[in-house]
């Protein structure tokens, strides 16, 4: 196998709009057929890294290419295998839905109805498709972007925040379509959402990012693995068992009161905390290991400076 | 190319905006070849002979680009404001040819425009005093027939249009929204019309000849109205093929390097 050049190959990328840096430094690569998570809250600065991949703005300093072609001296060749959603997708709300997909269309050549017929069907919009797109909804104008983004079978989808405007359904179609096209035609998807859980299920791997830095990235299986672990214990004297714990320098990741029961976290074992529990006379009827999830670990990774999680439901 | 051109066009057309505006230019030509009817009456002439000076004077300096300006005067900014650009720019397709598929498309559509405005007072000025021969001979523009004289002078006004669709595709590049893109092209056209004559008349420099507005008139050296003296035909070409390729070159540099953030 010759080397494939990378699908995505952001190299140092930072962006600075006026004085405002709103990425800094951001590296990642995104292989031939993998389905890549960019997450973070918002304003985390991941639009600005989607514009910078398709070369809508430049970046202040670092350099993109795209199946290892540069995005500012070579676009076409770079974004040729690319369809994309920046933000919201807008298009000519004086034109239909079909109008509108066959102006992008014209803009490749070999593009036939045939192909818009069956992308319009994939998308699940052929029965609105030829009314005018001022009286879609936006999980409609959503479709119809989704449609443009993959009517010409690009190896690489960039998808800003696709899920904005869909339904629950719609959501969950479209994590089963950007998985199929992934396994099916082995196009590259980068996503990006402010919602960890809307990704995880379909990405092979994750960057989250946070005021412009990438604070972590990796497959999914390193965000939830070789961190300090997690117990719960469920004891008679809940109370008394937070004290204990915690003067045993345990960490309190939460407790229920109706449970009576408690999780904690240390590199300890917990078989040592149990031990001081039960010399203390507090009964313990349950240990069990807790996964920490990604959510915890997203959660933990953005509380930035000034504290902003905003936009995590 | 072909497909980026037709793009444009088909974008300009689907417009209701577009209809209103030929509409508009319809009830304006029927009348202003009204108007003409009481002096063709007068002098003998008609339609044939008549309509050609619908490619000079208040037509090609103000009209015209007016009109211009409503169709065409957004075609940059207006898609940066609705935000329509980003999923246009993120095409193979390099910036430059989608900025030059706009400006050919201003240019046809224009085009279209003025040879409609003309078919207008033809047929209106026809009507009302007769449509006469193109074969006559044209004895105070040369002495060629009228149908050169109508060809001449709307050919030259094609350079006049140019001209005009460049300089607004660059001011609709500079400008950031749509509305306000639209609002410079035709605040720009009044503001000439009102302070070039000010200037002619306080001020003998030679400067304002040079301006893409004085020349707008081009078409007036083919029916004896052109207003400035000691220009050639030559020489008027030279002048707005100038601003023709400042314009292009700076539109083409702006939209080439700007960010898109909208
Ligand atoms: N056009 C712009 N002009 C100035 N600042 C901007 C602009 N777009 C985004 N920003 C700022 O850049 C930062 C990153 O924004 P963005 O990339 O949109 O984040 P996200 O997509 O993760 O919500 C934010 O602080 C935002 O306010
Ligand atoms: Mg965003």
């Amino acid at each position: 196998m010759s080397a494939e050049p990378a699908a995505i190959d952001a190299a140092n990328i930072s962006k600075s709009y006026g004085s405002r840096q709103a990425v800094i430094n951001v590296s990642f690569q995104v292989k031939p057929g993998e389905v890549f998570g960019l997450i973070g809250p918002n304003g985390a600065g991941k639009t600005t890294v989607l514009r910078m991949l398709v070369g809508l703005i430049r970046p202040t300093s670092g350099s993109v290419s795209l199946f290892g072609h540069d995005v500012r001296a070579d676009f076409e060749n770079a974004l040729r295998p690319v369809g994309a959603i920046i933000e919201n997708p807008e298009m000519y709300k004086f034109l239909t839905g079909r109008q509108n997909l066959a102006q992008y269309a014209r803009m490749r050549p070999g593009i036939t109805n045939a192909q818009i017929d069956e992308t319009v069907a994939l998308v699940g919009l052929a029965d609105r498709i030829n009314e005018k797109i001022t009286r879609y909804s936006l999980g409609m104008r959503q479709r119809l972007g989704i449609a443009q983004a993959i009517l010409h079978h690009p190896k690489l989808l960039l998808l800003d925040e696709p899920t904005n405007g869909l339904d629950p359904q719609g959501i969950q179609e479209l994590r089963q379509m950007i998985r199929h096209l992934a396994d099916s035609q082995g196009m590259a998807v980068l996503l990006s959402s402010h919602l960890l859980h809307d990704v995880q299920t379909v990405c092979d791997s994750i960057a989250i990012i946070n005021q412009g830095r990438t604070v972590a990235s990796g497959g999914i299986a390193s965000f939830t693995q070789g961190k300090a672990a997690s117990y719960r214990f469920v004891v008679a004297d809940l109370n008394r068992a937070v004290e204990l714990s915690k003067a045993q320098k345990w960490k309190i990741v939460s407790k229920d009161e109706t449970a009576n029961a408690l999780v904690v976290e240390s590199d300890q074992e917990p078989s040592s905390l149990n031990e001081s529990l039960v010399k203390a006379g507090i009964k313990v009827s349950r240990i069990e290991g807790v996964t920490r999830s990604l959510e915890d670990a997203f959660l933990e990774l953005t509380r930035g400076a000034n504290g902003s999680t905003g936009g995590l439901s | 190319m072909g497909g980026l051109v037709y793009n444009e066009i088909s974008k300009i057309v689907a417009q209701r905006r577009f209809f209103v505006v030929m509409a508009l230019l319809t009830v304006i030509a029927i009348l202003s070849a009204l108007t003409m009817r009481g002096f063709a009456g007068a002098l003998g002439v008609t339609a044939a002979q008549m309509v050609s000076t619908g490619a000079s004077g208040g037509f090609a300096q103000l009209l015209f680009p007016l009109l211009i300006a409503v169709i065409v005067g957004d075609i940059v900014a207006g898609e940066l404001t609705e935000g329509t650009l980003k999923l246009l720019l993120i095409r193979p397709v390099s910036r430059w040819k989608i900025w030059l598929s706009k400006l050919i498309a201003a240019f046809f559509v224009s085009v279209a425009l003025v040879c409609y405005s003309a078919l207008c007072i033809y047929v209106a000025l026809g009507a009302a005093s007769g449509f006469g021969s193109f074969s006559t001979p044209a004895l105070a523009e040369g002495g060629s027939s009228y149908a050169v004289v109508t060809l001449r002078a709307y050919g030259l006004e094609m350079i006049s249009l140019l001209s005009v669709v460049s300089v607004f595709l660059l001011i609709s590049t500079v400008a950031e929204n749509g509305v306000a893109a639209v609002g410079l092209c035709m605040g720009m056209t009044v503001i000439c019309s009102i302070c070039m004559p000010i200037l002619h008349f306080f001020s003998s420099t030679k400067w304002i000849e040079y301006t893409f507005f004085e020349q707008w008139q081009i078409a007036g050296q083919i029916t004896n109205s052109f207003p400035l003296t000691g220009w050639t035909i030559g020489g008027s070409i030279a002048v707005l093929a100038a601003w023709i390729v400042i314009c292009i070159a700076s539109g083409i540099a702006i939209f080439q390097w700007r960010d898109v953030k909208s």
